[in-house]
């Protein structure tokens, strides 16, 4: 009994040992085998107790098992040192020049006319407008005659317009919309109108094709202090609050009053610049009253109802915020200009 | 409209300083479009008197002058190097002081000019912006005080409402009423002599609604020439050439007072009779600009008894237009019918500065003061006698109407809180008559010359205007909630714009302008393109039937310009005439993508050229993303695309996207090297089935499992309709069908191809037991050998 007792705790000894000293992976599974496995020598003891008395048995099957648990253990420690290790040499060979460059895939952006439409739009929409579209071919009553530009009056000369046999032509500015929207829809009314429009004329500054955002409110006690108000938040959200805003009386046929909307020059900061002919202002957008006339166009009333009108050009805006200098950029396309934005 | 600073100042009280008085008129609706500074801002441009002038001891033409630059006699003159020709002793001239910024850009040093030191320049009407004459020095009449900064000539946008704004003397009263400072009209007496006007001339109006009202007045024995330099300087600071005292005199009277004028030479009237009528239909004129025009009933025509001698309200004409010689005057002033100046001048394709102020509308009450102030200018600059009385015909009077202004409704517009007296206060500073008040309402007459002021609303933008737009407080308006309609068209443009950028294009923006020879050759329907009526070059003469068009010129650009590899889309329309009498026109909005040149090249991977199956994933990808799956791939019919790289997907027998390569034949005409392939997705088809809901399918619980099968056919089975097959046969327990690889080649007899598809197979509700699966697979092969003939290829 003591004897078998000896034996096993020097099987137990011999094996840690072993296994301390075991280099690889392979020898680990080697001594496992030799140790634990079914032909091992404790194997064969564990099965030699049978012969013993109930009482030794316990005792020697107690002392078998704790030897049994600790070379397993011993095993399980050495096998993740060393795949730890061996992890560590592959590791070591793994190393990649971290300045190649990646991988590369297309990268697709929005052109930067309809990335600032839709700024100016989500501004809008936010404060509770919808979106409004009407056709590029237009005729004369929903470009002008609604809209209070009378036959004939010098007015029409603010806008040089694209004719089209027939009489009809192609819209000056997007106001037309607000003339579908207001003769479809009962008031009260909140659209913008974003969309191409035209203009017989051509250089740095103006493209015979471009684009507006125009906006329409109709509602009882819409005020010129509501006009002002919704445009100066609207230029904080779009150029950012440090910029003030100024309002200019100003003419357009189908609003009256009229102002247009100035922000401190975003070249400068209001010191004076060429941009901003020395100014230290910019305008950026034209507003006014919906003019009594325009409602009596629609067959609003125009005693109970008021509203506010204002516009702006996306190419004059996306010029301003990113300081582009020639609005025929916009159009050429060039790749080296669309992967800036 | 271009005025001078200090002319200004004689018109009102206006001593504020000139950059106040700039920002004021931009505040009062006058927006400051350009200063030309002649020192009144800078104070670096002064007015000198040359004191004395002696030759340069070096240099044959310069001269060095002692010129005299303050109004204090205690300090000191300048010496400046001046090689000016015919300045005299005494002259006032702009002399431009060390730190002097000069128009062009010239900044003005104190400097050695061969041995003298200069302190300055004398600067020509050029070299200060006044006129365009570098030739000799600038004078200056004695109004311009010595030592003083010169002048500013300044431009501001008049809006066409407010023609009463065109001249020096509307200017004064506009901004004299925002500033609220004294204005005041130029004094003046008409001295006439005994004789009687209507024995030196007649007038009669056939045409009493192009010209309501026709007054002249005669001048006799007038001297003809150069004008005196205060007019010439006057005229000049306008804009406008001074051309002779007679002619200048009217100019100045426009620019003063406003109302345009003419000046005939009375001896070259036939009768000395002037009749205003229609012209003739082809009946002819030569204007004063050597022109000949050919006329029409609707022009209002100056006449004698033989013969037109002028355009009424435009301009006059060459023969009756004043010379050297001319001895007698006939000044007209008249109104004529804005609507009718303009038809006149728009088919003419002429503007003059007499047109621009009659079809803006002129003020009739002012057309005998600006009659009689020519007259005493002519008697003044070119002496002569001014006969006695004025030819007067009156045809149709007009005078402003009351129009009543609510306190309530004005401050309703306004989103203010002004007092009755307060609005009062405004209207009467711009000159209007109030006729009666209370609480309630105010009753205005507007003066004669604010031929804008024709009801409440236009009263309320002067109250606005003037109390000032920065006094009224900003509000945030509640906005009318209303839920509105959605429109499936903008939702799929917005969509479809997203996806394409997030599949790595890059969107561009083109014109809807094209011509037709492109369309035609890219084979694209040109009969029914739109065409414009006044388009500004042959490049953009109609509107495009498809965007094709402008992605050729898009891609030509950029390989001109070193881009060749390009994957760009862009979201816009086409437009057609379609005939139909109340729409002829047809808009349709597309999206268009297209990929030409290689792939994104990178150390890893050699890049490629772009082929038919780049193009045809971005479709897949772009339909699956906008929940629009097509029906049908099918070979379209269209010349401007390759005829064996190109499929279009349907649904409903509707093209919802046709795809492939460009006709090389049309890539050729544009002069683009290699291959472009597009992508035409037609919106409005798509529109319908665009679902933003996606439906959710629950996940399977039980394992799938995965079966390859490599199936060789003959070369001419297209893969989608063995793909339809192995989709029927295998039927719900198909979760996922791969084509993973096509081989043709050795391994496998000549003219088939293998094609190896990976299934995934699952049942929503056990697991399947792999007598079932051998089961099904087998059914598939039967199916496919039986519809295809296709064989398992064995390996
Ligand atoms: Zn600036």
């Amino acid at each position: 009994m003591a004897s078998l007792i000896e034996e096993i705790r020097t099987l137990g000894t011999q094996a840690l040992a072993d296994i301390r000293a075991a280099a690889s992976l392979e020898q680990i599974e080697q001594l496992r085998v030799a140790v634990l496995g079914r032909k091992s020598r404790l194997t064969q003891l564990m099965r030699e107790l049978a012969a013993l008395s109930e009482d030794e048995r316990r005792k020697a099957g107690m002392i078998l098992n704790e030897v049994k648990d600790t070379v397993a253990d011993e095993l399980k420690k050495r096998r993740a040192e060393l795949e730890s290790a061996e992890r560590a040499r592959e590791i070591a060979g793994q190393t990649v020049d971290i300045t190649l460059p990646g991988r590369t895939r297309l990268f697709g952006r929005r052109h930067p006319l309809v990335q600032v439409r839709r700024q100016i739009e989500e501004i809008f929409i936010s404060m509770g407008f919808s979106i409004a579209l009407g056709p590029e071919i237009e005729n004369d009553f929903h470009n002008f005659a609604a809209l209070n530009f009378p036959d004939e009056h010098p007015a029409r000369d603010m806008q040089d317009t694209f004719y089209l046999p027939g009489g009809w032509l192609l819209r000056t500015h997007t106001s037309p919309v607000q003339i579908r929207a207001m003769l479809a829809t009962p008031p009260p009314l909140a659209v913008i109108a974003p969309g191409r429009v035209y203009r017989a004329d051509a250089d740095v500054t103006h493209s015979p094709q471009f684009h507006q955002v125009e906006g329409l409110l109709v509602d009882r006690r819409v005020t010129l202090g509501d006009l002002k108000g919704v445009l100066e938040a609207f230029a904080h959200r779009m150029f950012g609050a440090q910029y003030q805003t100024r309002f200019r009386p100003s003419f357009f046929p189908f609003t009256e009053p009229s102002a247009e909307m100035d922000i401190g020059c975003v070249i400068c900061s209001g010191v004076g610049c060429r941009v901003c002919k020395g100014t230290g202002w910019l305008e950026i957008l034209g507003a006014g009253m919906v003019h009594p006339a325009v409602f009596e166009n629609v067959g609003y009333d125009s005693e109970k109802w008021t509203g506010f009108a204002f516009g702006m050009g996306v190419e004059r805006i996306a010029m301003l915020k990113y300081g582009i200098n020639d609005i025929r950029l916009f159009f050429e396309n060039d790749k080296r200009f669309l992967e800036q934005f | 409209m271009q005025f001078s600073v200090r002319w200004l100042q004689r018109y009102a009280d206006l001593d504020m300083p000139v950059q106040q008085l700039l920002n004021g008129l931009t505040m009062a609706g006058m927006a400051v479009e350009g200063v030309i500074d002649v020192g009144l801002v800078s104070g670096k441009i002064v007015t000198g008197e040359i004191l004395d002038i002696q030759p340069h001891s070096a240099a044959k033409k310069l001269h060095v002058c002692t010129v005299r630059a303050s109004a204090d006699s205690a300090v000191p003159p300048l010496h400046i190097v001046c090689g000016a020709p015919g300045m005299k002793v005494g002259d006032r001239v702009p002399l431009a002081l060390p730190g002097a910024v000069l128009p062009g850009g010239r900044v003005i040093e104190r400097c050695e000019i061969r041995g003298e030191w200069s302190e300055g320049m004398l600067c020509s009407g050029a070299e200060v912006g006044w006129n365009k004459d570098g030739s000799c020095l600038l004078t200056l009449d004695a109004a311009y005080p010595i030592g003083e900064g010169v002048d500013a000539l300044v431009d501001v946008g008049v809006t066409p409402n407010r023609p009463d704004c065109l001249s020096l003397l509307g200017i004064a009263r506009d901004i004299g009423a925002y500033f609220r400072r004294a204005v005041h009209p130029p004094k003046f007496r008409c001295i006439e002599t005994m004789d009687r006007t209507d024995d030196f001339a007649k007038i009669a109006v056939e045409d009493k609604e192009g010209c309501p009202r026709y007054t002249a007045r005669v001048v006799r024995n007038v001297r003809v020439g150069p004008s005196p330099v205060w007019l010439a300087r006057a005229v000049e600071a306008a804009g406008i050439r001074s051309i002779n005292n007679i002619v200048d005199v009217t100019n100045f009277v426009l620019i003063e007072l406003g109302h345009p004028l003419h000046a005939f030479d009375l001896d070259k009237i036939a009768a000395h009779t002037v009749i205003v009528r229609r012209a003739r239909e082809g009946e002819k004129l030569v204007t004063l600009d050597g022109i000949e025009r050919t006329l029409t009933p609707e022009d209002v025509l100056i006449t004698d008894p033989t013969r037109p001698i002028a355009l009424a309200g435009i301009m006059g004409g060459e023969n009756s237009e004043i010379s050297d010689s001319t001895i007698n005057v006939l000044l007209e002033s008249a109104y004529f019918d804005p609507v009718r100046i303009r038809k006149t001048r728009r088919r003419l394709d002429i503007q003059t500065d007499a047109s621009f102020r009659f079809e803006r509308g002129t003020d009739r009450e002012n057309i005998h003061v600006a009659l009689n102030r020519a007259a005493q200018l002519v008697r003044e600059v070119a002496g002569g006698e001014i006969t006695r009385g004025v030819l007067d015909v009156v045809g149709t009077r007009s005078k402003p109407q009351p129009i009543t202004l609510r306190i309530q409704r004005t401050n309703d517009i306004l989103g203010a809180d002004l007092e009755g007296s307060h609005i009062a206060d405004i209207l009467v500073a711009i000159k209007c008559e109030i006729t009666h008040s209370d609480h309630h309402q105010l009753v205005v007459v507007p003066p004669s010359h604010r031929v804008d002021l024709l009801r409440e609303i236009d009263l309320i933008e002067e109250i606005g205007r003037l109390y000032g737009y920065e006094k009224i407080p900003a509000s945030i308006p509640y906005l009318p909630a209303r839920a509105t309609a959605e429109n499936p068209l903008q939702e799929t443009a917005d969509r479809i714009g997203e996806i394409l950028a997030a599949e790595g294009l890059s969107e561009v923006v083109t014109y809807s302008f094209t011509d037709r020879e492109s369309l035609q050759r890219a084979y694209q329907s040109a009969e029914d393109a739109v065409e414009l009526v006044n388009p500004l070059s042959r490049q953009q003469s109609v509107l495009r039937t498809s965007l094709m068009v402008s992605f050729l010129d898009t891609i030509a650009y950029n390989q001109k310009h070193g881009n060749a590899d390009l994957a760009i889309f862009e979201v816009a329309k086409s437009y057609r005439c379609v005939g139909s009498k109340d729409t002829p026109y047809q808009e349709h909005l597309y999206a268009m993508a297209a990929l030409a040149g290689c792939t994104p090249a990178h150390w890893s991977e050699p890049p490629r050229p772009w082929d038919f199956f780049d193009i045809k994933g971005i479709v897949e990808r772009v339909l699956r993303r906008l929940g629009a799956a097509p029906e049908f791939i099918e070979r379209p019919r269209r010349p401007d695309f390759h005829p064996g790289r190109t499929a279009c997907f349907t649904r409903a027998q509707r093209d919802l996207c046709v795809f492939g390569q460009v006709n090389p034949e049309v890539t050729a005409a544009w002069e683009i090297r290699g291959d472009v392939f597009l992508a035409e997705f037609d919106l409005e088809a798509l529109a319908p089935y665009v679902s933003p809901r996606v439906g959710f399918r629950p996940l399977g619980q039980y394992p799938a499992v995965t079966r390859d099968l490599a199936l060789v056919v003959d070369r001419g089975i297209p893969a989608g309709e063995l793909e339809l097959t192995l989709r029927t046969a295998a039927g719900d327990l198909l979760e996922g069908l791969l084509l993973f690889d096509v081989y043709e080649g050795e391994k496998i007899p000549a003219g088939k191809r293998s094609l190896a598809w990976s299934l995934t197979l699952r049942a929503p509700d056990r697991t399947l037991t792999e007598g079932e699966i051998n089961t099904l697979i087998e059914r598939i092969l039967a199916s496919v050998s039986a519809r295809h003939g296709a064989e398992l290829r064995t390996l």
